[in-house]
């Protein structure tokens, strides 16, 4: 490791909303585990338990060379086949389990199809502008995955899997006609499988039309809102919504978002987003100023990730996209999303060490790739004249 | 079993399983339930799959075509058509005696007004150190019929048996037997004491000497009324020195056994009061009995958080701690309630009246209650029993009783639900009630701090 520089805005970042978990997540499961669990502290104490895991997670991501992986990512790329197979499969469940403990498999999978992603895309740069052999086994890669994870069924793990691998591919130098081409031949198939199966389409219909069942299919979203709302601006105080107590479910989990907005107030949820946005802005940064593809593409779908997942879970809270089921990093109750939201905390902190600030900024692939073809008139690289992006 | 006609009576958790255990071994069953369909607690449907005949509504005189009619544990045998079984001489026997017919082990069977299922519990944990595969059960929790067709082979079985189930026993024949106390229950199913003492003492019915009977020395009823029975006799008493036996003295447990001394001391447990001390030692004796080692019995009861609804801890406010005796039921269990604290009690009490003397009490209530809300049927007997001596108001509900009792405690006082009543008249079982309570006083805790963790 080079010398020290740890990045301080991220390391706060993810110690505030590390500790923010921990509180919110006793706030919202206390008087729900004193009634189904006896014990208060049930939800905190595997939060904790979970959450000392990560850390030592995090500590081991931080510090494993990930650069020695380029070229052999295929391997865990297999393991993830291997366990969303055995998941979807198999089990036909979300859940895996190694003796006693258990965890969700399309987090692994995720993590390795983000470095096998980046370093298959950062090594075939040069010709991830052609269809046949750049962009379409990635997208392979990727409805494989997607594939296996819809059979659990987990529709909105899927879904975001797409999302992930389709940002980093874009960032990639493909031709945006390509993406966009693919994209929309993809939208048919999705409204059919969403008009087929009724569950979904009620949470469609609900959000759509809340009114129509605000008992039924439309409470959680609505009691959200009621959560959302009574807090104010300020807030009703740590440890006294009245929401989580009997009307808000998931209050602990998919909803926890509602329960910072009802105790902390607009103040809260203005932090937690905050807290997110320095995750990207600064996830970005570093993006920006390596050098090495490979170390870019990952933090890409690092900070795609943890923008993706808290922006939509905001979002259910507030009504704005149908209900999904994802959690909010670090905050939301769930074992195995809070260890692998350390282990990417760890990677890009790692990133950041390696690419201190300072260096000079390194033009986007999209402009080097842009600047070969127009200097050169075809697809050769040939000497590289790289073009400074007008600010 | 096989080809024979059956028919059970009463299609709760039980009558199911017993249902189901016959049929699974070929006989042809008729389930036959008082109630309509849609009151059933539990799914029938398994058991219309294996071929099982249902009938509700009423037991239809195809109840008398069967060879053998098996009856529920809440099932008065006074009802006209067991009246007509008799008389048309059809064995009536109960799931308890139906049941053990399929257990191949030696069985451990405890009886006893109270201490029962604290005892079972604590004992099911330190022979549990020997035979991983224990079966447990009985009156506790899963009825044994289930039992029997989850763990065919136990290499012993321990169950708890009430009055109701040994009513009906014909062969049952434990190895071991043990008869905690005997004090008045049930005296609404029961025509007079000595019917209900009858009832408990058919344990003895079977037993040879061969076999153990461990029974409560410091009850003088009890130890005259087993006098002369046949099996191997082993007294337990908190109050002494015995020959043989087991014995509580100086915060340790003696044991004498086969001529061997066995000394088990206890620096904390979790359960409190003197009647607990006894139940205690009698699942230490038991535990020797079946070679547990003594080191592991002294942690194991050491470690026993007691069981829900027995004088459970629930949370304190502000100084004040509520506890759960929503299984004390009888006029005794309060009594031994009242035993188990120094601090002054605020006591909750009430329900369904099963023909208790609360008058009994009167010198204990004095001395450690400071004042009483009553609930329920019983309240105007309790509060002629109670008038005068301490203060007394009486509610409609558990509910309005919890922050009634909360205002009138001061902090270090302790508000105790030991309803001395079956739960009956306002709840569907006692669990129920304790289960409310406990969820009364979370919510006090909420309104009190204002926190709603």
């Amino acid at each position: 490791m080079k010398k020290k520089y740890i990045d301080p805005y991220l390391l706060g970042t993810f110690f505030l909303l590390m500790l923010l978990g921990i509180i919110m997540v006793y706030s919202a499961s206390a008087f729900y585990a004193r009634q189904y669990k006896v014990d208060h502290l049930y939800f905190l104490k595997r939060h904790l338990a979970w959450l000392f895991l990560g850390l030592i997670a995090m500590g081991i991501a931080y510090s494993f060379p990930f650069k020695k992986l380029q070229g052999y990512t295929a391997i865990p790329l297999l393991f993830g086949v291997a366990l969303l197979f055995y998941a979807g499969v198999i089990l036909h469940g979300r859940w895996v389990f190694f003796g006693p403990i258990h965890f969700q498999a399309v987090d692994a999978a995720k993590f390795t199809l983000i470095l096998f992603f980046a370093d298959s895309i950062s090594r075939k740069e040069k010709f991830m502008h052609r269809y046949a052999d750049g962009l379409f086994p990635h997208l392979v890669y990727l409805m494989l995955f997607a594939g296996l994870v819809l059979l659990q069924p987990d529709f909105s793990s899927a879904f975001m899997l797409i999302l992930i691998g389709v940002t980093m591919l874009f960032v990639a130098p493909v031709r945006i006609q390509h993406l966009l081409l693919t994209g929309a031949a993809c939208i048919p198939p999705l409204i059919v499988v969403v008009l087929l199966s009724p569950y979904k389409m009620q949470r469609v219909m609900s959000f759509f039309h809340p009114e129509a069942d605000l008992k039924g299919a439309g409470y959680q979203v609505y009691q959200s809102l009621v959560s959302l709302g009574t807090g104010g601006i300020t807030g009703v105080g740590f440890a006294r919504s009245t929401q989580k107590m009997f009307f808000l479910p998931e209050a602990h989990t998919d909803f926890i978002f509602a329960i910072i907005g009802e105790e902390l107030g607009l103040f809260g949820t203005l932090l937690v987003i905050t807290l997110f946005g320095i995750i990207v802005v600064r996830g970005i940064s570093v993006a920006l100023r390596t050098s090495d593809k490979f170390t870019m593409y990952l933090t890409v779908g690092i900070v795609v990730h943890f923008a993706l997942y808290a922006l939509i879970n905001m979002m259910v809270t507030l009504r704005l996209v149908p209900a999904t089921g994802l959690p909010l990093p670090f905050i939301s109750y769930g074992g195995t999303a809070l260890l692998f939201s350390c282990v990417y905390a760890g990677m890009l902190l790692r990133f950041a060490n390696e690419n201190p600030p300072g260096k000079k900024r390194r033009s986007s692939s999209r402009a080097t790739v842009y600047s070969w073809r127009n200097t050169r008139g075809g697809k050769r690289p040939g000497s590289r004249t790289t073009r400074r992006k007008k600010r | 079993m096989k080809g024979a006609a059956v028919a059970v009576l009463g299609a709760a958790r039980s009558g199911i399983a017993l249902a189901e255990l016959l049929a699974k071994n070929g006989a042809r069953v008729l389930l036959s339930d008082i109630r309509g369909e849609h009151y059933l607690e539990y799914d029938v449907q398994p058991l219309r799959d294996m071929g099982v005949q249902l009938e509700f509504g009423g037991h239809s005189t195809q109840v008398l075509r069967a060879e053998l009619i098996c009856i529920s544990p809440g099932l008065p045998l006074t009802i006209p058509i067991l009246r007509q079984a008799a008389a048309l001489k059809i064995p009536v026997l109960g799931e308890l005696e139906v049941a053990s017919w399929f257990v191949d082990a030696p069985v451990i069977a405890i009886t006893g007004s109270n201490g029962k299922t604290t005892t079972t519990t604590l004992t099911a944990e330190i022979l549990k150190q020997r035979y991983p595969n224990l079966l447990v059960g009985g009156n506790i929790g899963t009825p044994l019929a289930k039992l029997v067709q989850e763990n065919p082979k136990p290499p012993a079985a321990l169950l708890e048996v009430s009055s109701f189930q040994l009513e009906t026993i014909a062969n049952f024949h434990p190895r071991t037997a043990v008869i905690m106390n005997l004090s008045p229950n049930h005296l609404d199913r029961y025509p007079n004491y000595e019917a209900y003492v009858e009832a408990k003492l058919n344990i003895l019915s079977n037993l040879t000497e061969a076999d153990v009977l461990i029974y409560n020395d410091d009850d003088q009823y009890l130890a005259h009324r087993i006098g002369e029975a046949a099996p191997r006799k082993l007294p337990v008493s908190t109050r002494g020195n015995l020959s043989e036996g087991a014995y509580w003295k100086d915060k340790a447990i003696q044991i004498v056994s086969d001529g061997k001394r066995y000394n088990i001391p206890l620096s904390g447990t979790h359960i409190r009061g003197p009647h607990n001390r006894y139940n205690m030692t009698v699942a230490a004796l038991l535990g020797i009995l079946n070679e547990v080692p003594p080191e592991k019995i002294r942690q194991v009861i050491e470690k026993f958080p007691g069981i829900e609804h027995r004088l459970e801890f629930v949370r304190e406010i502000d100084g004040v701690r509520f506890f759960n005796d929503s299984k004390a039921t009888t006029v005794a269990s309060l009594g031994y309630a009242l035993q188990s604290f120094e601090e002054p009690i605020v006591l909750i009490a009430g329900g369904k009246d099963k023909g208790g003397d609360f008058s009994e009490l009167n010198p204990l209530i004095k001395q450690q209650v400071r004042s009483v809300v009553l609930i329920g049927e019983a309240a105007g007997r309790m509060k002629n029993a109670w008038e005068g001596i301490i203060p007394l108001t009486e509610v409609a509900d558990l509910e309005a009783a919890v922050n009634i009792a909360y205002q009138q405690s001061q902090p270090g006082d302790v508000v105790l639900l030991s309803p001395a009543c079956s739960s009956f008249d306002m709840f569907p079982n006692y669990e129920a009630r304790g289960r409310k309570f406990k969820d009364e006083v979370n919510l006090l805790a909420v309104k009190a701090t204002g926190m709603t963790v």
